[in-house]
């Protein structure tokens, strides 16, 4: 399920003196099963396109296009495209409301109309991806679970759709660093058992750098960029200029040039960064003699 | 869109109404209020218009901003038209089937509409030149003597203030909760009056618990700076009269006595 | 005597905070389970753990928001039990917190940073002088007419924290400043903490991120409710399988110093940043020595 926007442009206060471009023009195609990341700092259109996606958010011009038709069009049931793309907002947990676990999670698919028995059913799994325990958690109210817990609770609220595509705005944010690794794992695992498109808003270089397929840089309501990890990360001046940082390896490697090393390559993870010095290390070592 | 929602409607600028001591302009409009319900003829009006018309072109907040204002109370104001109209008995001017225009009626339906115009002229003028905190802080010193039987004057300002900055937070939330709960296939606007207040749960329910995990936070930030109440605390902004609130405060006082005047002495004579 | 209390800006002794049981029958849940603490004026501690470890709960017994239940905690030699003294003890040690919506009390940013300045009895023209002085100190004086409502997350907590300066205090706790930043707000709020140092204020700074604590002259690790380590960032980090059993991360620019260490190269412990990390490597000497071990070892 392909989605394509093309040029679009989300206007806020039109026509007023504080007119503002919250998006402009922006086009792109996203394939089936792609892992992309969306970078860009807070206010430059990142969480604006995304609730371009399912419809939440109309564009001003241009048009989205899902399956090859305009979501836009009165033919179209936004229903639908949200049941096939999942959004998951910032700190869903916020949004829990029902008594148990098991009935927060079946908000979605009871919306949708589906049956009860497989409503039950898709809990059920949903909660399994999700990593929590079904016959411990299911019957508990959401309010009395962790944070981490609560936050996975949403996410299967998401997943119970079964959407085609699942978009995540920053969904480790203010998670201490284990709950923070555990949860980009379970979406890694969740993309691959469940064969969904993923589209990550994060403003974690390191965590876009490790999994995503191709990054999509946000700036001013513009996408100035996109590319796989290693293409958008070797464009450090791009980058800087759009008040973004590296990933960590990256970002050694670029200070080590700014400080006069010549160190070839695009790097992006640590273990590259390390062989990368060392071999230059050597270099300049039989230089030096 | 519920983003655009601000509190108040200040209209920044400089002007002389801009720079008046809250308390002096709160006094005032409650002064203009209560001689517009003592108004018994159009010439009362006229005076009042005037008093406001001088008013607002001092302040420089163009008039068609006040005209904005009377937006959300303009059915209130065209019901009130119509209901003097048609259903005052008296001299019949007209009639069309069941419904007559009646002469003390359509006098009667000027006359309120003219007394709702000019209130509206007159909050609308406060709120346009005074801004939310600076009202408050006007309310609290107006009503501090009262603290002395027990009136929590200080305790309603600084509820005031908190709804300042937190209601439009709150705007927000409630933004992004819908949002998030449409992205699960919510629907906030088809159905019955039972589904959709039904269908509100899923906002109201995270909107109450944000709501009260932000009281509980700021309840402890407050705490952790030092807040007691209101005793023996100072402030940042201390109301200081001038000359051109003494001005104004004489100018109040011309106007009420034309309003007076015209309502006693006809009686006196 | 006096001079003694000075040196330890904070001291608790055995302390121990329960949180009343849930239910009836439930046991009550211990959050600070016999911790013995001191920290000198003028230091810099980071505080890690993980959720739930009693990280956040500890700085709010210092602050006096929460009273332990056994136990004695002092704060510039005031025993938090004082009543007398609670707002003297907060004024001393000022609090900033993590959710930077949720600690604004004003809808005008001076107005917000003179709350506490008001509560203390402040007279008015010191108000103005100190808060135009914190608003300076913290770069947010050109938004000072502003609401918080515009500002973005970086600034709000950085009106938090003159909010907090205007108090004059000697120490500052921060309870996860920075875990609802993007890099830019953290950035900017690690900056005016490291200026806050070098100011002499004492620093007590909460974190999940292991780069911030990296900056501190000494970190905690708190766990169930106890310390578990209690170190210098460059010894505590330099022991790997350490840092992993207690649940943490390396900083970005130790794990990468960490394989070229096993690649043979000689770093010591205490490049913990990557500025550091590639001016040691771009530098040469040491850097030498280890390609040189490393060369003998090769042949």
């Amino acid at each position: 399920m392909p989605i394509i926007a093309e040029n679009i442009s989300h206007v806020y206060n039109k026509g007023q003196p504080d007119e503002t471009y919250a998006l402009r023009d922006v086009s792109f195609s996203i394939e089936d099963g792609e892992f992309i990341g969306i970078i860009g700092h807070t206010g430059s259109g990142k969480s604006t396109l995304i609730q371009h996606l399912n419809g939440l958010l109309k564009p001003d011009s241009g048009r989205i296009l899902i399956d090859g038709r305009d979501i836009m069009s009165k033919d179209v049931s936004l229903r639908g495209i949200r049941r096939k793309v999942g959004l998951v907002f910032q700190y869903p947990e916020y949004q829990l409301f029902e008594e148990t676990v098991a009935e927060d999670v079946a908000f979605g698919p009871k919306n949708l109309g589906i049956p009860p028995d497989e409503t039950d059913q898709r809990v059920r799994e949903a909660l399994r991806l999700t990593e929590l325990d079904y016959d411990e958690i299911a019957d508990r109210s959401p309010f009395e679970l962790s944070g981490g817990q609560k936050r996975r609770v949403a996410i299967a609220g998401v997943l119970a759709m079964r959407p085609e595509v699942l978009i995540l705005d920053e969904p480790a944010a203010g998670l201490d660093p284990k709950s923070h690794v555990q949860i980009l794992e379970m979406i890694r695992r969740v993309r691959e058992e469940r064969k969904v498109t993923v589209i990550l808003v994060s403003h974690n270089m390191d965590d876009v750098a490790r999994l995503c397929s191709r990054v999509f840089v946000m700036e001013k309501g513009e996408l100035i960029l996109s590319g796989t990890p290693r293409e958008v990360f070797s464009q450090t001046e791009l980058l800087r200029k759009a008040g973004l940082g590296l990933p960590a390896a990256a970002d050694l490697i670029f200070r080590m040039r700014t400080l006069g090393a010549d160190i070839d390559g695009d790097i992006l993870s640590a273990e590259e960064a390390a062989d990368a010095v060392i071999k230059w290390l050597r270099k300049k070592g039989k230089r030096g003699r | 869109m519920l983003r655009d929602i601000t509190l108040g409607q200040y209209y920044a600028k400089d002007s002389v109404i801009h720079r008046l001591d809250p308390r002096v302009k709160i006094v005032a409009v409650i002064v203009y209020i209560i001689m517009l319900f003592l108004v018994r003829d159009f010439i009362g009006y006229a005076v009042s218009f005037a008093a406001a018309a001088a008013v607002i072109c001092a302040s420089g907040v163009p008039f068609r901003f006040i005209l904005r204002g009377m937006k959300p109370v303009a059915v209130i104001l065209a019901l009130t038209f119509l209901l003097n109209l048609f259903l005052y008995p008296g001299t019949v001017l007209l009639s069309a089937g069941p419904f007559h225009i009646t002469q003390q009626g359509l006098h009667q339906a000027l006359f309120m509409a003219c007394r709702l115009i000019l209130l509206i002229f007159g909050t609308a003028i406060l709120t346009y030149t005074t801004k939310p905190m600076k009202l408050t802080d006007g309310m609290e010193a107006l009503m501090s003597p009262l603290s002395r039987f027990g009136f929590p004057a200080h305790e309603i300002a600084i509820i005031m203030s908190i709804a300042l900055r937190f209601i439009p937070m709150l705007v927000q939330e409630a933004d992004k909760i819908m949002k998030a709960q449409q992205a699960r296939g919510a629907d906030f606007e088809s159905g019955n009056i039972i589904r959709r207040v039904r269908s509100l749960m899923p906002l109201f329910i995270p909107l109450f618990i944000g709501a009260f995990r932000i009281a509980q936070d700021l309840a402890m930030a407050m705490e952790a700076r030092c807040y007691r109440g209101g005793t023996g605390r100072t402030r940042l902004h201390v109301m200081k009269l001038h000359k051109r609130d003494a001005a104004a405060s004489v100018l109040l006082a011309v106007y009420a006595g034309l309003i007076l005047a015209e309502r006693i002495l006809p009686a006196l004579f | 005597m006096k001079e003694i209390e000075m040196e330890n800006i904070i001291r608790i002794v055995d302390m121990t905070l329960q949180y009343p049981p849930a239910d009836e029958d439930a046991d009550p849940q211990t959050a600070i389970d016999g911790l013995s603490l001191e920290i000198k004026e003028g230091s810099f501690v980071a505080v890690l753990g993980q959720n739930g470890s009693g990280k956040s709960t500890l700085a709010k017994t210092i602050n006096a928001l929460l009273p332990p239940t056994g136990g004695d905690i002092f704060v510039c030699g005031m025993n938090t039990k004082d009543d007398e003294l609670i707002w003297e003890i907060r004024r001393s040690a000022g609090m900033v917190f993590q959710n930077p919506d949720n600690q604004l009390v004003s809808a005008v940013v001076e107005d917000d940073v003179a709350f506490g300045p008001e509560n203390l009895g402040v007279p008015t023209e010191e108000i103005r002088q100190r808060i135009d002085d914190a608003m300076k100190k913290t770069g947010i004086f050109e938004q000072r007419k502003k609401s918080p409502h515009m500002l973005s997350g970086g600034q709000k907590q950085r009106v938090a924290i003159a909010g907090v300066i205007a108090m004059r205090p000697r120490c500052i706790l921060f309870d996860e400043p920075t875990a609802m930043l993007d890099p830019k707000g953290r950035l900017e709020v690690m900056n005016i903490i490291k200026a806050l140092k070098k100011e002499g204020i004492t620093v007590l700074l909460i974190t999940h991120f292991m780069e911030e604590a990296a900056e501190a002259d000494r970190v905690i690790v708190m766990r169930q409710g106890k310390i578990a380590a209690d170190a210098p960032p460059a010894d505590l980090f330099s022991d790997t399988e350490n840092v992993r059993r207690l649940g943490l991360d390396l900083p970005p620019a130790v794990e990468i110093r960490e394989l070229l260490r096993a690649g043979g190269v000689d770093i010591s412990d205490d490049v913990l940043d990557m500025g550091s990390l590639a001016r040691v490597l771009c530098a040469g000497a040491e850097v030498t020595d280890g390609t040189e071990r490393r060369r003998v070892r090769e042949e």
